[in-house]
């Protein structure tokens, strides 16, 4: 039976103990806030700031309390790491130890926090206001923890977008390996083209290629060529089988006939002279010297067909509409010497194989060879008639900076099981994560493959308002049309030169403004003798052997289209500035880097014959503001006056006597 | 008593596992390796350079080693051009305080009284290439500043 009695003292006793309770979690609460890491922090800082500044200094600076944070209304973040990092934009705390450390370098001058915040360069969880919380230490499977210092230009790229980025090293060189790589051939990535790539066309490739070699460099590129472009594909030897069937079966286009060579007349040694006078290795490396732009020749005999070799040089475009080599304007008989020298001296078989016959091709085999093409996705970078609409074979890399990985995938390995990591071990091998893989075998090394994972890091999911965004435009493809055109196209000055932005980044003078800077008279010898204008560089403008004729328009064409008005002002000679113009030649020491009659330095261009080169107005503009014509260059900027400018102009113009370059 | 006993000795061992546990996690969690970060790190200790050094050494190769040489030495292909020839910085930067070589670097060899060889590069690198530059110059001339 109940007592009535007992409940109203029950009720109290209950009272008593949640009143306890209460006081116990409130006390605790209240502690915990007292005793939070970053009161502390903040309290070390003040003593720390009373040591490191003056009073009066100390007077000034604004009084540290509280949580601080900054809010970035438009990307919805709010940092709130300035709690503890109170000395970060203060260069009193350079010395002054963690968490209070001045930020290093220059960079809050051009990212200032109130902008920019900590988290969006710096990664991490920018609301926690406890070490631990705001992931400072990697920790595998957080979302977002603070970005090792070592790769923390991915995030740089996350809203510099523009392939070359100058402060960023290490991303501007994942960017450009991501580029030369070819991996937009496979994958959507954005900011990357597969149209980059430029691997041959391949529909009349059985006329070219010796079959021997065929097999040799799809079983693994590098083992031919080590600085080989092409990856490895892993191919079996069936695959191998096919894929060799099916290439040597290609005959589209017949090279052109060279059965009226007589061979037996063939001069090596003649052949090797024009080598080097046409500049070849500007663009191709023999024995370890020369360009990359076009294929190492080293070892070409082992490789293509003689018939194949003659027809390539006489007119490239032939089977490769968009060779980037150009059409030389080489007599049947130099061809034949070149052809010689590449097929005698640079290694090899001495007796090109003939054309394998195609009787003896089984077309299951080719059929089977055609399949393994489209399954690895051969198309990506060799484009090839009938594939144009064929999808990319990788997955997308949108948002792959963001890519969720799974420990699981990392199993058998005692790495820590991070996205970076899981982007590094794939590209180094594409097997060894879990899955069988289609993707190909860079040769890269682990510093190659590891800008690329910066590169790939710095793509990430959410959108950015355009506000945070830097990119560079994407420039229009420029086709002049006409005779010009057509010349453009033969002599191929597009795979070097750029106009308007695009085309080729070998030559360090873009076209644009060519006619203002250069004398019409000047560029037509030029075109048809083209010396080196700086010694010290390597890769050189071919001897095209074009004609007077030829060289004549083009030069006509860049005299009044590719000029800048603002360039073209009057010139009149003047004694007395030319006087004053070669004083300050003297005083400012330009002879370190030019040299004039004879003597001086070959950093820059040889400016003795600049009477006849360059055009008054260029010069000036040139010397007053060099960085602002050519980002990156040499020329230092020595902050002339526009008088002085313009005497210096006076002086290089009234010089006419140099021998153009020759001279060493 | 003995349940209270038993609920102990019950509590102790769950303790027990756990520490262990959580020691166990430490050890093996150190074992693990992160391949990406040590390209860096290992780069980073072959050269002995900080990224600013390494960012003046960048510096140093494109627009300074024609004459100065590739390690400073006064022996670039272009030094035996120059009126003075560029000195071998290892000894001649001794002379000199690092505020000296900054105003030589931003206004060239003739903003100190010396000849007009050397090029002013102020107006087209920024201060802090130009602070780069210096650390990279520090290290040139006395190794242990790595
Ligand atoms: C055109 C060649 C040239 C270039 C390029 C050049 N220098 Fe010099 N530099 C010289 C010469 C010559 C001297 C000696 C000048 C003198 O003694 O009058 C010199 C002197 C110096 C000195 C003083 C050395 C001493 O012992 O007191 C410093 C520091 C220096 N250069 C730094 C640089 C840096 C840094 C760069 C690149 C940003 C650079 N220089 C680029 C030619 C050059």
């Amino acid at each position: 039976m109940r007592n009535p009695q007992t409940s109203p003292l029950r009720l109290h006793q209950a009272f008593a103990v949640l009143g306890v309770a209460f006081l116990a979690i409130f006390a605790w609460v209240f502690f915990k806030e007292y005793l939070a890491e970053w009161r502390t922090i903040q309290a070390q800082f003040r003593r720390l700031e009373r040591r490191v500044k003056d009073p009066h200094a100390l007077s000034l600076a604004p009084p540290v309390g509280g949580i601080q944070q900054i809010w970035l209304t438009d990307l919805d973040r709010v940092d709130r790491c300035t709690t503890c990092h109170l000395g970060v934009d203060d260069p009193s705390f350079a010395s002054a130890p963690q968490p209070f450390t001045a930020h290093p370098g220059a960079w809050l001058r051009t990212h200032s926090p109130d902008r920019f915040g900590c988290t969006v360069c710096h990664g991490g969880q920018g609301e926690a206001t406890t070490h631990a919380d705001a992931a400072h230490h990697r920790v595998p499977y957080w979302p977002e923890p603070i970005r090792a210092g070592e790769l923390i230009e991915a995030n740089c790229g996350t809203c510099h977008r523009q392939r070359v980025v100058p402060q960023a090293f290490w991303l501007t060189s994942g960017r450009e390996q991501i580029a030369r790589a070819g991996c937009a051939a496979c994958h959507d990535i954005p900011g990357f083209s597969g149209a980059e790539v430029r691997a041959p066309r391949l529909e009349s490739v059985g006329y070219k290629l010796q079959p021997a070699w065929v097999n040799v460099w799809l079983a693994n590129p590098s083992d031919y060529l080590s600085q080989a472009r092409m990856p490895n594909f892993r191919l079996t030897p069936d695959e191998i089988a096919g894929l060799s069937a099916f290439l040597l079966a290609q005959r589209a286009v017949a090279p052109l006939d060279s059965s009226a060579i007589d061979w037996g007349q063939a001069n090596p040694q003649r052949g090797r002279t024009l080598f080097g006078e046409a500049r070849c290795v500007t663009c191709h490396m023999v024995d370890g010297r020369g360009g990359t732009l076009g294929p190492d020749l080293s070892a070409v005999a082992s490789k293509v067909r003689r018939e194949w070799l003659f027809s390539f040089l006489k007119d490239p475009m032939r089977d490769q509409p968009d060779a980037v080599m150009l059409r030389y304007r080489f007599t049947d008989e130099e061809i034949r010497d070149l052809v010689a020298y590449l097929t005698t001296e640079l290694l090899g078989s001495t007796e090109p194989s003939a054309t394998p016959d195609l009787r003896y091709q089984s077309p299951t085999l080719v059929e089977q060879g055609r399949e393994a093409f489209v399954r690895h996705g051969c198309y990506g970078c060799h484009r090839f008639a009938g594939m144009e609409n064929l999808p990319k074979i990788g997955p997308s890399l949108v948002g792959v900076g963001d890519k969720p990985v799974e420990p699981a995938e990392f199993k058998g390995k005692t790495v820590v099981p991070t996205l970076p990591n899981w982007l590094f071990l794939k590209l180094r091998e594409p097997d060894a994560l879990l899955a069988a893989s289609r993707m190909p075998t860079y040769a890269f090394t682990e510093m190659e493959a590891a800008v690329v994972v910066i590169g790939l890091l710095s793509i990430r999911k959410t959108e950015l308002p355009a506000s945070r965004v830097t990119t560079a435009p994407q420039p229009e493809p420029y086709q002049p049309q006409g005779a010009f055109g057509a010349l453009v196209s033969r002599y191929r000055c597009l795979s070097c030169h750029r106009v308007g932005g695009s085309g080729g980044t070998l030559s360090t003078v873009p076209l644009d403004r060519i006619g203002s800077q250069l004398q019409r008279t000047y560029l037509i010898d030029y075109l048809q003798n083209p010396g080196a204008v700086r010694v010290g560089i390597e890769e050189r403008m071919p001897k095209f052997g074009m004609t007077a004729e030829e060289a004549r328009t083009l030069a006509d064409y860049m005299s009044t289209v590719f000029v800048d008005d603002s360039l073209d002002g009057p010139f009149k000679p003047d004694p007395e500035a030319t006087r004053r113009g070669e004083r300050l030649f003297e005083a400012l020491g330009c002879r370190s880097c030019h040299i004039v009659g004879g003597r001086g330095g070959y950093v820059g261009p040889d400016l003795g014959d600049s009477g006849r080169r360059l055009k008054p107005g260029w010069i000036e503009a040139w010397l007053t503001d060099p960085e602002g014509w050519k980002p990156g260059t040499l020329q230092p900027n020595y902050g002339l006056r526009a008088e002085e400018a313009r005497d210096l102009a006076a002086y290089l113009m009234s010089l006419t006597s140099g021998v153009g370059g020759r001279t060493r | 008593m003995t349940r209270f006993l038993r609920t102990l000795s019950a509590l102790l061992i769950v303790a027990v596992v756990a520490a262990s546990g959580a020691a166990c996690r430490k050890e093996s969690e150190a074992l693990y390796a992160d391949p990406l970060i040590n390209v860096f790190t290992e780069r980073a200790r072959d050269e002995g350079l900080t990224r600013e050094q390494t960012d003046g050494k960048r510096l140093f190769a494109r627009y300074c080693a024609t004459c100065h040489g590739d390690a400073g030495q006064g022996d670039g292909q272009n030094a035996y051009n120059l009126d003075p020839e560029p000195p071998d910085f290892s000894e001649s930067l001794k002379l000199h305080q690092p505020s000296y070589w900054r105003r030589i670097i931003e206004g060239g060899s003739a903003a100190v009284g010396r000849s007009p060889q050397c090029p002013p590069w102020g107006r087209m690198l920024a201060s802090s290439d130009l602070d780069a530059l210096v650390g990279y110059l520090q290290v040139l001339t006395n190794p242990s500043a790595r």
